[in-house]
């Protein structure tokens, strides 16, 4: 650390600061492999537990431990983007996912009819490799750069974009051509756009596949936000995850051909638009999907959230004005453009617009990712597009917008996936992860799952975000062993609802979500772990509490013997 | 460090206030104009001197419009803004807040240092609950250790990244930070290595609870059972005013004076840590006649009658110029003052001077121009040049303080030293370095550069590069002015008054380019006020007649021996009686030549507080310390600092002040000062004529020395926590004494055939020792940098000092 900073010319302690915020970074020596088992909700819910106990056991290693022989260090992560092939694991080098399944290729359409989208919408079938420039131009969409210089007069873009009601993709849901519209109109220097690729919202996997198979519709959207923000350089960033190790890679190889070809560079197609981008991987840390949050971390500072204003609009990267937005939302504006803003919000009911990406995880027959015009139900995209439930278990219980949404039962899926129904219903699309649970699932353990996710992913910035989503840690471990006490349950929500709308981001609103959902729907199950002083759901063997996992450790054991 | 003065705004924005409307300047913080109002709004992250990173959530309140609570230290106000700050959904935000703190600090109080000025305490008073709905363990950090000055126990960390803050954005010395995130985080140095910046200390007070302690401190007394006393300290010539509390005759902990909370007033660790020296063992406590049958006690009327007997037979049988008094950096304007009239009145001499660090004669009235020439304005806006002084090592608070100007006011820095300082380089738009003594030639090839004649020779010869000096000459023309600091330390050498000259040049051209002032920064602690206290050898016949009218009759007027006169005078025997008051006046000299000098005497009356070395022959009055009597000092800038008297010398000690006036009426003189406010009424209205000096005659022409084969300068300037005579004498001397590391130019080191680091035998006439050395840009080319207060040899009376080197293998 001390040679890095004095390359840096930073002071050590700083690089330190920085390197011990971020989850991905080895302090102590590890082994040649680094096995790191994603512990995240999705996985978690099908045996990701039973894994590290296994593999635990199989290398005579605790968490974060090293073998003697300095072979594999086991680690637990924070969600490897393969949900659809839950429980995942990752060994470094070589950088490949080990899973059980291999990763999901099934994209259906909205009429529940199995077939592979067709390229009218945002994605397509690729045959699961990355789609070359020369493909992407096959399909007929001509690239945005090249008509950037040509006929769209700039700002007609920003016109269409607004038309067509687009909403960012990434969890807030703000209107993308409102967040344009903030840009001071003539600022004379550098601008950027900082792509957030950084969705570490356990379950949240659309990302990935748009960046490992489709990364030109992304570099395209990158263009035409751009080019529809008013003149003036422009530098893009794109944060990619650090566990995408294949994202990035995929990323990289189509920028190298789209400055090949000219899209990309000083003198786009040789017209006077200058647009660079950028990689930067992120190294380990959810909160830096928060943008302001993502902005500190590409400064290469600590990922905390800023306080606002200035808004990034006006003070964003290296206090210049900067936008920044979400993979999806970015890949969407090609379509956009090319079919119309019209088209666009043709589909969708009031204020939701358009078509997007979910995923759907968890107790499904077949989860990944399906895109779906918004307004269709819940019911629609569990049973008709994923599958359904993957036993004869009913659903239990499902959560519609990743970790931080508020927990649905049975009685929402016939919610229509609309921003405002669901935020009515008391929760939100959020990122548009979609988690299934099936009957026999613990929800008091799912809570404390979540609120473990959030407890280690909080910046420690905010004072009731640090100490709040610890102490319900606390409290929900304890519940789920049985101990503790009725006004405990109080306490819990009294806790969350002092957490939330205090602080500077919106992490810990989304941690007390999880915990004030399962409390309102299922508080009887609180009060039988409490009565019965153990998790009713256990079988006794210390397992997950989630119900046939069996079937997963034989799964797992498989994999294991491929180390 | 004085209050930073918030930037005056016109326009004015309307806001209600808890159902008062008023109007507050734009731009001022919903948090400050509470403050302003009497509004206490509790907040623990929020420091007006720090950035806003408003995430303690402690000071939300309820706006109006807005749909969350708002944090008030963030808020800035708006026209038309309705705040309320009590509501009862405030109330119970704050409530909750508290037990959110409360979760994971333990209950120690009792043992905790920070009871009694804690803001956990004091708000949990106002909102806590009594009860805790906390069941679980509490979240615990093993100890680390950062050092011996700073204690961190982390459990009671509640993260406002104060000191983080503080560390990094406004001492600059960038040593806390915070590792790890969520509720792991925590507050660490780089591989918990100990803070020792001398600005480090801060963080006790900026810290709102008791995670950052003073380790030198705790445990020794209750802050309420101390009592408190403005005094001014005595280390440097910043001046900083500082909070003593102390119990009896013992000083327990220092802080910056102001209120503790929220305070912009920041000390250096000299000031806080090594103030505690009234009481140590050496202190003298009755007076002593030593002679050659030995040293025996003495009343104070039996001294004071030998003194003014010795003194009128001296004056008697060689005259007044045979006496000379010299006093240290450290004494009060009163006591120069009455030092001087005691001189210049009373015994007819003008031999005085407290620049007791002085080696050339020339070099005394070289300074005292420039003091003369110095303006009386504190704390210009503006650029800022600073010339020949390390002024962060010298007097970390000024530096601080023309830091934070430029900092938060804009403005250019620019440094010339012969030796850089990294901890301007954030701030410093230009740093050169030139060899030791040079600094004639740097301003000559300045000022030739900005006339666009080149003379890259000059340059050379101060061993810098041709255009990074012409690049500095294009650069000063477009600054629109400000401040010049000329460290006084340079103005030293037989090039002294050449120096002094360039100097004077060097601020009429810039005069002709903005509006400049300058500054001679004196290393001496209260060295300002002995100047304008008249307390040195210069010509004051411009003020003549107004001190013998204040004075009565017969003051000499005239010239007198500097500080280095007065010691080859007395070493040649024509000064024959010699008056020392304070600690190490003969510093200059190494051992055997200063007992060789004491020995030639006639007489020798030494006024301390401490033991003089037990050879020494002669009348000996033990003094009070700073601490121990009232009395005004003058920083850096001139701005005036009054110290109170915070405990009682010993029982047979005296002040200075009250010796000075019996020896007066000893010798005749009938003084009339009722108190010691009346002298400071007197040096005031006398101060404007004092500061009137002659013209003194700077022949030029000396030249520097060249270095012989293997011989290297040897930059002197003493380290600021150095052994010095009050700092070792405290006890957490050892504490803060930096490990020595010499500094060595890479060219140079090159030269020797040394590496990245190595040690060096070093050796001069007083002997030879082996230094480590850092091989580092910083140094001047041909120069090696090690304090002499780390350095058991004695540099001699050259400057700049040379030491022969030798590579230690």
């Amino acid at each position: 650390m001390e040679e890095v900073a004095a390359v840096l010319g930073l002071s050590p302690g700083y690089v330190q600061s920085v390197a011990t915020f971020y989850g991905m970074f080895h302090f102590r020596p590890v082994g040649r492999h680094v096995i790191s088992v994603c512990d995240s909700i999705s996985c978690a819910l099908l045996g990701s537990e039973t894994l590290v106990h296994y593999l635990e056991k199989k290398l005579g290693v605790a968490v974060g431990e090293t073998t003697p022989d300095r072979r594999f260090t086991l680690r637990e992560v924070e969600c490897l983007g393969a949900c659809d092939r839950a429980p995942s694991c990752s060994s470094t080098p070589p950088s490949t996912t080990i899973s059980r399944r291999r990763r999901s290729t099934r994209f259906w359409s909205s009429t529940g009819e199995r077939r592979p989208f067709l390229s009218t919408l945002l994605l397509v079938d690729t045959g699961r490799r990355r789609q070359t420039l020369v493909d992407y131009e096959a399909e007929g969409l001509r690239h945005a750069a090249a008509r950037a210089g040509n006929h769209v007069a700039r700002g007609c873009h920003a016109e269409e974009v607004k038309k067509s009601g687009l909403r960012g993709r990434g969890g807030a849901s703000f209107p993308t051509g409102m967040k344009w519209g903030f840009l001071p109109k003539d600022y004379p220097g550098p601008r950027y756009l900082v792509c957030n690729a950084d969705e570490g919202e356990p379950r949240n996997l659309q990302g990935p596949p748009i960046l490992e198979w489709l990364p030109h519709r992304l570099i395209e959207g990158r263009h035409v936000s751009s080019a529809a923000t008013p003149s003036a350089p422009w530098l893009a960033y794109i944060y990619i995850r650090g566990e995408y190790y294949d994202a990035m890679n995929a990323v990289n190889e189509a920028l190298a051909e789209a400055y090949r070809r000219g899209y990309l560079g000083r003198s786009v197609m040789g017209k006077q638009f200058a647009c660079d981008i950028y990689t930067h991987p992120g190294a380990g840390a959810y909160i830096c999907g928060e943008e302001t949050a993502l902005l500190d971390s590409l400064e290469g500072k600590r990922g905390h959230p800023r306080v606002k204003p200035p808004f990034p609009a006006i003070a964003g990267l290296y206090a210049r004005p900067t936008v920044i937005n979400n993979v999806e939302t970015l890949a969407s504006l090609p379509l956009i453009l090319e079919k119309g803003g019209d088209w666009f919000a043709a589909m969708g009911p009031n204020k939701s617009k358009g078509f997007r990406l979910f995923s759907v995880s968890g107790h499904v027959k077949h989860p990944g990712n399906f895109e779906v015009p918004l307004g269709t139900t819940f019911r629609q995209l569990i049973y008709d597009l994923a599958g359904g439930m993957r036993s004869d278990k009913p659903l239990k219980a499902f959560i519609p917008g990743g970790a931080s949404a508020p927990i649905f039962t049975p009685e929402h899926l016939d919610l229509p996936l609309d921003f405002e129904a669901v935020a009515e219903a008391g929760s939100m699309l959020g990122s548009g992860a979609v988690i299934v649970m099936e009957e026999g699932t613990c929800m008091v353990w799912v809570a404390k799952k979540l609120s473990r996710f959030f407890r280690d992913e909080s910046c420690g910035q905010c004072l009731p975000c640090r100490e709040g989503t610890a102490w319900l840690n606390k409290i929900l471990t304890r519940i789920e062993d049985g101990r503790g006490s009725l006004e405990e349950l109080e306490i819990l929500l009294d806790a969350s609802s002092n957490m939330t709308a205090r602080c500077i981001c919106v992490l810990p609103d989304a941690a007390a979500g999880p915990v004030q959902s399962t409390l309102k729907y299922f508080r009887h199950e609180y009060e039988e772990h409490l009565r019965l002083g153990r998790c009713p759901f256990r079988n006794g063997d210390g397992r997950s509490p989630v119900a046939d996992s069996a079937g997963k450790v034989a799964h797992s054991q498989e994999d294991g013997k491929h180390l | 460090m004085s209050t930073l003065e918030t930037p005056t705004r016109t326009d004015l924005v309307n806001v209600t206030i808890d159902g008062h409307p008023m109007s507050a300047p734009k731009g001022t913080l919903v948090i400050d104009l509470c403050k302003q109002l009497g509004i206490d709004i509790p907040h623990y992250c929020y420091h007006p001197s720090l950035s806003i990173v408003a995430s303690c959530r402690m000071c939300l309140v309820e706006v109006e419009k807005m749909p969350k609570l708002a944090p008030a230290c963030q808020l800035v106000v708006q026209e038309g803004m309705v705040v309320r700050t009590h509501t009862d959904k405030v109330e119970k935000h704050r409530a909750a807040q508290m037990e959110f703190f409360l979760l994971n600090h333990p209950l120690d109080c009792p043992v905790c240092d920070k009871g009694g000025e804690c803001r956990l305490q004091r708000y949990s008073m106002d909102y806590g609950s009594a009860f805790s709905r906390f069941s679980d363990d509490k979240r615990r950090y093993p100890k680390q250790n950062i050092g011996p000055l700073i204690d961190l126990e982390m459990n009671r960390c509640i993260h406002c990244t104060r000191c983080v803050r503080f560390s990094g954005e406004v001492a600059g010395e960038h040593e806390l930070y915070m590792m790890e995130r969520a509720d792991r985080s925590y507050i660490s140095t780089f591989m918990s290595r100990p803070v020792m910046g001398p600005l480090s200390g801060n963080v006790i007070e900026l810290c709102p609870v008791g995670c950052l302690t003073d380790k030198v401190f705790r445990f020794s007394a209750r802050v309420w059972e101390l009592k408190q006393t403005p005094v001014s300290c005595a280390h440097c010539p910043a001046g900083c005013s500082l909070n003593l509390w102390s119990r009896r005759r013992q000083v327990h902990r220092v802080t910056p004076l102001g209120e503790l909370e929220d305070n912009q007033n920041f000390i250096c660790n000299k000031g806080r840590y090594l103030s505690n020296f009234s009481d140590h063992a050496d202190r003298v406590d009755t007076p002593r006649i030593a002679d050659a049958s030995g040293r025996r006690p003495v009343s104070v009327e039996e001294a004071l009658a030998a003194a003014a007997a010795a003194l009128e037979k001296a004056k008697r049988e060689h005259g007044p110029d045979g006496i000379a008094i010299l006093a240290d950096g450290r004494r009060t304007c009163e006591e120069y003052y009455l030092l001087s009239r005691l001189a210049r009145a009373a015994l007819g001499t003008a031999n005085l001077d407290y620049r007791t660090e002085l080696r050339h004669p020339s070099a005394g009235a070289a300074q005292a121009m420039l003091a003369a020439r110095s303006s009386a304005e504190p704390g210009r806006p503006g650029s800022v040049v600073i010339l020949g002084s390390d002024l962060y090592g010298e007097a970390p608070i000024a530096a601080l303080e023309i830091k934070e100007q430029i900092r938060r006011k804009g403005g250019s820095l620019l440094i010339a030293h012969h030796r850089a300082c990294p901890w301007f380089y954030q701030y410093a738009q230009a740093q050169l370095v030139y060899n030791p003594g040079q600094a004639a030639d740097f301003i000559h090839a300045l000022l030739k550069a900005s006339q666009e004649y080149l003379d890259d020779a000059a340059a050379e010869r101060a061993g810098l590069v041709p255009q990074h000096v012409r690049d500095l000459a294009a650069l000063l023309p477009t600054l629109p002015g400000g401040t010049l600091l000329v460290g006084a330390r340079s103005i030293d050498g037989p090039r002294a008054g050449e120096t002094a000259l360039a100097v004077l040049r060097l601020l009429e051209r810039l005069k002709t380019w903005g509006d400049w002032e300058m500054r001679l920064v004196m290393p001496e602690a209260n060295g300002r006020g002995a100047f304008e206290a008249g307390f040195l050898p210069a010509d004051l016949s411009p003020a003549a007649g107004a001190l013998s009218a204040a004075w009565g009759g017969e003051v000499n007027a005239a010239a007198g021996l500097s500080s280095p006169e007065i010691v080859a005078a007395a070493l040649a025997g024509t000064v024959k009686t010699l008056v020392l008051v304070g600690e190490d006046c003969l510093a200059v000299l190494d051992g055997p030549t200063r007992d060789a000098l004491v020995r030639k005497l006639e007489t020798l009356i030494t006024f301390s507080s401490f033991n003089p070395p037990a050879s020494w022959p002669g009348i000996q009055f033990p003094i009070a310390t700073r601490y121990e009597d009232e009395g005004a000092t003058l920083d850096l800038w001139g701005r005036e600092v009054s110290g109170k008297k915070a405990f009682d010398p010993p029982p047979r000690v005296l002040p200075l002040r009250e010796l000075c006036l019996q020896l007066a009426a000893r010798l005749g003189k009938k003084w009339n000062y009722a108190s010691a406010r009346d002298v400071t009424l007197d040096w005031k209205r006398l101060r404007p004529s004092l500061t009137k000096i002659g013209a003194p005659d700077l022949s030029a022409g000396a030249t520097s020395g060249i270095l012989a084969s293997g011989e290297l300068w040897w930059i002197v300037d003493p380290h600021l926590f150095g052994r010095d005579p009050l700092a070792h004498r405290s006890p957490a001397c050892d504490l803060t004494a930096p490990r020595l590391k010499g500094q060595i130019h890479p060219a140079t080191a090159r030269a020797l055939g040394l590496s990245k680091l190595g040690r060096l035998r070093v050796w001069n006439d007083s002997g030879e020792v082996v230094i480590p050395v850092e091989v580092t840009p910083l140094a001047a080319a041909g120069a090696l940098y090690a304090p002499r207060n780390l350095v058991p040899l004695h540099p001699g009376g050259e400057y700049p000092a040379r030491l022969k080197v030798e590579c230690e293998t």
